[in-house]
């Protein structure tokens, strides 16, 4: 690496910490940063320490949110029937801009794992749970990821929550939109097939 | 950069960058490798599932000298455990599988009758389901403690030497965390637990046998318990660190 001032040296070394960046990435980063006005990185500065001060979780799903309670589970015009369980507060996002899904939220922030000792004590599974017992809920959808670890989290959710006389439902798994089935493995194929639907 | 093809058993994948994986195979000739494997968690890679735990596969990879990682090329599905995840406590059997393979092998050293021990399990916990599974995890504790070399002797008495499997006459033998093998009713230490000699008569019989011929009858959570617990502790032993999966397997 070369010789760079000191606080540019931490700024580059600071951006590196940042998923997907290397060392020619963060130089320019941190170049862009010492080019721009003082006001420029006084809001970058400030914008990353709000994220850290001002968010919290939603009290009733979990998800990042700038007040007790977040957008969703303010907006009364949601459906209060359904709720949409995952793993982490970005599956969310993926899952708004569809614009197909009006029911609420909860995140459980990770999926079962025992090889990383994380069991149900460690997921917000226990206000799911409450939330469902408050019997408002007919519909809970599983929309954990399509992998052993989401797919063990959703077989043990189903278990725990159809008891309380709730349909619980599992996203589809299958062959990606704009992909070829000649390309799609065993279980891909198989997951396809277990989900499809009449038309 | 020579090209190789490895049938191979995903043990453990970890996160690496933003859409690549370091993931650690168990290969029929070569041992245990890691590798990365580029844009992995991509919705269409060249892996698509082959990299979720325990997957068989055909895995293709470029192997570089003095480099520990092996860049994995791509991989070929010969048998998913997908369909074992509807039930939860299969899925934590399939951990502690992958547990005890990661933690317990060397690197790099061609083990292949440990290979073949993993995929007789998971045909077992395939075809068995339920009905198999702590059959499939006692049978495969008792072959890894011994393909690992580290089962102690179960026949006689530590500190005395007595005989403990004489058919006339079989002796209770008693274990303890701290010592290896077994010790008689006179010389049992403090803190020790019983290894029953119905258990005993089943090592003896998985020591011989083929999975699907040991044990045949119904084997549940409380069969051969305590000879589970003896070689998870010898397992534990052995790695100087307790095993993650095996008291949420234990609870399942
Ligand atoms: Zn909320």
């Amino acid at each position: 690496m070369p010789d760079f001032a000191e606080p540019l040296a931490r700024l580059i070394t600071e951006f590196k910490h940042l998923p997907g960046i290397g060392q020619k990435s963060a130089q320019r980063l941190a170049f862009h940063v010492l080019r721009a006005g003082r006001e420029d990185a006084q809001r970058l500065a400030q914008a990353l320490l709000d994220v850290k001060d001002k968010l919290g979780l939603c009290q009733v799903c979990n998800n990042i949110s700038d007040s007790q309670i977040c957008q969703y589970c303010r907006d009364e015009q949601r459906d209060q029937k359904m709720i949409c369980v995952v793993e982490e507060p970005h599956n969310i996002i993926g899952i708004e801009t569809t614009r197909q899904y009006q029911g609420l939220y909860h995140v459980l922030h990770g999926a079962l794992s025992p090889l990383r000792a994380i069991g149900p004590e460690q997921l917000k599974i226990k206000s799911l749970v409450e939330r469902i017992g408050a019997g408002r809920v007919e519909e809970v959808i599983l929309a954990t990821n399509p992998n052993v670890e989401g797919e063990a989290t959703a077989v043990y959710l189903s278990k725990l929550l159809k008891p309380l006389g709730v349909k619980v439902t599992r996203i589809a798994m299958g062959i990606p939109v704009g992909s070829d089935l000649e390309f799609a493995d065993e279980v891909t194929m198989w997951k396809s097939l277990e989900g499809r639907r009449e038309l | 950069m020579p090209a190789r093809v490895s049938e191979a058993l995903v043990l453990r994948s970890y996160p690496l960058k933003e859409a690549d994986l370091i993931v650690s195979v168990l290969t029929r000739d070569q041992g245990k490798l890691r590798g990365v494997a580029k844009r992995a968690r991509r919705l269409k890679s060249a892996f698509g599932s082959g990299l979720e735990r325990l997957s068989h596969v055909k895995m293709s990879y470029f192997q570089r000298e003095n480099r520990e990682l092996v860049n994995l090329d791509s991989c070929e599905l010969i048998h998913s455990q997908f369909g074992l995840l509807s039930d939860y406590a299969a899925s934590v059997a399939l951990d502690f599988l992958a547990e005890v393979s990661e933690q317990l092998l060397p690197a790099a050293e061609a083990n292949e009758r440990f290979f073949r021990l993993l995929l007789a399990v998971l045909d077992h916990l395939r075809s068995q389901r339920e009905a198999g599974l702590w059959r499939a995890v006692t049978y495969f504790a008792y072959w890894a403690v011994r393909l690992a070399g580290i089962l102690p002797e179960l026949h006689v008495c530590l500190r005395c030497g007595t005989w403990l499997d004489d058919p006339e006459s079989p002796q209770r033998a008693f274990y303890s965390r701290t010592e290896a093998g077994l010790y008689c009713g006179h010389c049992r230490q403090p803190n020790s637990w019983e290894l029953t000699i119905e258990s005993r008569a089943m090592a003896r019989e998985m020591a011989r046998l083929p999975i699907e011929k040991a044990a045949p009858g119904v084997f549940t959570r409380d069969t051969a318990a305590d000879l589970r617990r003896y070689l998870i502790q010898r397992i534990e032993d052995a790695l100087e660190r307790k095993l993650l999966t095996a008291p949420v397997l234990e609870a399942c």
